[in-house]
């Protein structure tokens, strides 16, 4: 019952979360400029933006637009595209298969690479690993990721021919964006995973498997492994929700139609419906999988429910 | 582990990278692959299409007037239209459809479709580039009469020789569309499976990524394509699209000019479009009546002060052509003018003869235009002004910003804009200005005005492109703005596309011609 609360509470805030949010993008994108000025021609004339301008509603008073967003909102319409006429729901939904995948990709980087990774510089410290480990999450957070696109591009397809340029048509076009997409994450994973071993390896119940006789190996990814992912699993929504939403850069550079790529034509062009609608949809999946992670803890911690259960 | 899943990643990356084109010129094609960074709103529409969209638009319908091989002369066996004329006093003009056109699923072409397709443009919903100079010329829907099979009737409010102008050189705005399918299966269907009568049909679009078109067997008046299909693929990264072509995988891209030197040089085919764009000076904040811009002598020292040969030379990369000129070199009332020197010295005795030996600050605009290093322009522009001791304060931001200021009129007083133009929009933009109410500032000067109605008012194309020619007289010889340099838009090619004339719309790039260039 006091989980039932805790995880409505946790529902009730997260909505407010996403009003809030919108909001602000909405007043935001409004803040930019009139889109009728791009989306007519320099020749058009005055009768013509104003009938555009209450066509699209932009001649209401913005209490009222926000108003009536808000309402089709919460009836599954998140509007019509100002550039395209096209609904806005159609036009995500059509993005976001190849947004989830290449996030997919890139977590799957971040586990297959940047987990053992972190596990070998952690157990190895000072050693060319931790050293090489550490390179490379500095570099995966210092670079910014067009820089990697581009320059994976001119290595990797132009020169090398290993990889296609761009595009999103067949399971080979997403190794140069997925990379690209994962190193930022993959360097947050491989420092985390490093500090956390470093931590648990001074545990006592890891000098007492060593006593017991527990192979090296036994040790470090049987036993340290183990709680040294806890933090990056409670963070691995939220990183995976992160890569959906904010892939527009790497998006940009492979020419990827992702929902990321929908988002910068949308800021460009002054779409408003669209770029309102791209938000939502990733703050509404980041609230769903924070909630999700918060179920599944409140599941499995039992600390977490004798707090909810004082609480 | 990790280094196997690394191993069998790379392993799975073979690339093909051949070309899928047959690298004969004039021979058959299987396919040409075109890589843009953009496609405007990818609509299929050409009601709702912006400029932008006509690369693939005019591939799927035809236009009403055809134009040449070359792109610079109407040709009547090109279009839609066999004929066309203006009467006497430019109020009535007749359109006579030449009926060997038939749309993909069979039907005709006919004057219903000529009146229904112009009819389209006075809805709510039209966003295509002249619907403003239609609407304004044409006045209601009702004007556009039928009188049979192949005749239609444009009775107009205002004298319309600007509109037969466009008839050739329009954008989305001027192609045909079926009335018969769009009544039968409803607009919503014809925006996802549009029929056209152009030399390609409509194949596949992915959103966001590509459109694909499939030649007819035969077009009525261009024959059979050679490239059996057309991919235009939506790629925004510049370096991305260099990248294609570099690897084989697409045959055209339009990179700026920098690059497009560059790919040169590295043996591939760059193309220049043939109406060019205009870059140069606007003083956006008209009229021009606020300290120091009011004076001629102060605006004439501003154009003398802009080296305009070393702006060509290092930042179009000899490219362009230096211009006296506001409106296009192939455009309606073009008639060449002498380029503005560069007179560094003139432009400091001007300063002190109108009171200004010390100079004085400007704000100095400037918004990115594909292809071109605007930021660099500006620069220059900037260093040439402070020669003469005016201080240039540069804000380099988004058009859209931009323009929401300009029009609203919260610029600062003194304000120059580094302000490229395609060239379509010379004089379209000139009468959208002043004439037809238009969104942009007017140039308030009474002659001007003056000046433009009597453009509006011409009878006859003759009388047109004398008085347009004087407005661009004027504009230059009062400095209202500094006309500098023109230059058409450069495309780079593969050995796939050799030879190709890309006309003189402003974004359509006469792919239909490249693709029956046989000798």
């Amino acid at each position: 019952m006091a989980l039932l609360g805790y995880l409505s509470k946790r529902f009730l805030l997260s909505i407010l979360a996403v009003l809030v949010v919108c909001f602000a993008v909405f007043l935001m994108g409004r803040a930019t400029g009139d889109p009728t000025a791009l989306l007519l021609g320099s020749d058009a004339t005055v009768t013509q933006q104003e009938r555009l301008r209450s066509e699209l509603g932009l001649d209401r008073p913005v209490y009222e637009q926000y108003g009536r967003f808000v309402i089709n909102m919460v009836q599954g319409d998140l509007g019509t595209s100002i550039r395209s006429g096209r609904p806005v729901t159609t036009m995500i939904n059509e993005r976001m298969p190849y947004s989830i995948g290449l996030a997919a990709v890139a977590m799957a980087i971040v586990g297959f690479v940047g987990i053992p990774l972190g596990v070998i510089a952690g157990s190895h410290r000072g050693s060319k690993w931790d050293s090489s480990a550490r390179g490379l999450a500095l570099l995966g957070q210092a670079v910014p990721s067009f820089v990697v696109g581009i320059i994976s591009i001119q290595v990797f397809a132009v020169a090398l021919g290993w990889a296609p340029v761009a595009g999103a048509t067949s399971l080979k076009h997403y190794v140069l964006p997925g990379i690209t997409l994962s190193l930022f994450v993959l360097a947050g994973v491989v420092r985390l995973i490093r500090s956390s071993m470093l931590e648990i390896l001074d545990a006592e119940y890891i000098k007492l498997a060593r006593l017991k006789g527990l192979s090296e190996r036994k040790v470090i990814w049987k036993h340290a492994l183990r709680n040294a992912l806890l933090p990056v699993v409670s963070f691995s929504g939220v990183y995976f929700a992160i890569l959906v939403t904010l892939a527009m850069v790497v998006e940009v550079v492979f020419s990827w139609p992702g929902v990321g790529r929908l988002a910068f034509d949308a800021i460009h062009f002054r779409d408003f419906p669209v770029l309102q609608g791209v938000v939502i949809f990733g703050v509404v999946l980041v609230m769903l999988i924070n909630l999700v992670v918060d179920f599944l803890y409140a599941l499995i911690d039992p600390r977490v429910r004798a707090a909810s259960d004082t609480a | 582990m990790s280094v196997i899943v690394l191993a069998a990643l790379a392993g799975a990356c073979a690339v093909e990278g051949e070309r899928s084109a047959d690298s004969q010129p004039n021979g058959e094609i299987d396919e040409v692959r075109i890589a843009l960074g953009t496609l405007g709103n990818e609509s299929l529409d050409p009601m709702l299409s912006p400029g932008e969209n006509a690369p693939y638009l005019w591939l799927m319908f035809d236009p009403l007037v055809g134009v040449s091989r070359d792109g610079t002369e109407p040709d009547p066996s090109a279009g839609v239209l066999s004929d066309w004329e203006i009467s006497d006093d430019a109020l009535t003009i007749t359109l006579r459809v030449g009926g060997e056109a038939t749309f993909h699923d069979g039907a005709p072409v006919t004057a219903e479709d000529v009146a229904f397709s112009l009819e389209r443009l006075f809805d709510d919903e039209a966003l295509a580039a002249n619907v403003g100079l239609v609407q304004d010329v044409i006045g209601d829907p009702n004007n556009i009469k039928v009188i049979d099979e192949e005749t239609v009737e444009l009775h107009l409010v205002k004298p319309g020789v600007s509109l037969l102008n466009i008839l050739p050189y329009g954008s989305a705005d001027m192609l045909v569309v079926p009335k018969h399918y769009i009544e039968e299966v409803g607009v919503e269907e014809f925006r996802r499976n549009p029929i056209g009568s152009g030399p390609y049909k409509f194949v596949e679009q992915q959103v966001g990524t590509s459109i694909t078109l499939e030649r007819v067997d035969e077009h009525q008046a261009l024959g059979t394509p050679r490239a059996r299909k057309v991919t235009i693929s939506l790629v925004p990264e510049e370096t991305t699209r260099i990248a294609l072509l570099q690897t084989g995988d697409v045959d055209v891209i339009d990179p700026g000019i920098e690059s497009a030197v560059n790919l040169e040089a590295e043996g591939y085919n760059l193309h220049q479009k043939g109406l060019p764009d205009w870059g140069g000076i606007k003083f956006p904040m008209t009229p021009l009546d606020v300290p120091p811009l009011n004076d001629v002598r102060v605006r004439e020292a501003l154009a003398l002060a802009i080296n305009k040969e070393a702006i060509n030379e290092f930042l179009f990369f000899e490219l362009g052509e230096l211009s006296g000129n506001y409106i296009s070199e192939g455009a309606a009332g073009y008639e060449p003018l002498p380029p503005i020197p560069y007179d560094p010295e003139r432009a400091k005795a001007l300063l002190e003869e109108a009171g200004y030996p010390d100079g004085f600050e400007i704000a100095l605009e400037s918004f990115p235009k594909s292809g071109w290093s605007t930021t660099d322009i500006a620069d220059a522009i900037a260093a040439d002004w402070a020669a003469i001791g005016v201080t240039a304060q540069i804000s380099n931001r988004d058009y859209g910003a931009y323009r929401a200021d300009w029009v609203g009129g919260n610029l600062e007083p003194v304000t120059a804009t580094l302000h490229p133009i395609s060239g379509r929009y010379n004089f379209q933009g000139l009468l959208g200005a002043l004439v037809s109410g238009g969104s942009l500032p007017a140039i308030g000067d009474p002659e001007y005005t003056e000046l433009m109605e009597a453009v509006q008012s011409s009878e006859s194309v003759e009388e047109f492109n004398e008085r347009l020619a004087a407005v661009d007289a004027f504009i230059r010889n009062g400095f209202h703005m500094i006309p500098m340099v023109q230059m058409g838009t450069t495309l780079v090619t593969n050995d796939v596309v050799q030879d190709w004339a890309f006309g003189r719309s402003a974004h359509e790039l006469n792919i239909r011609y490249f693709l029956y260039e046989v000798e």
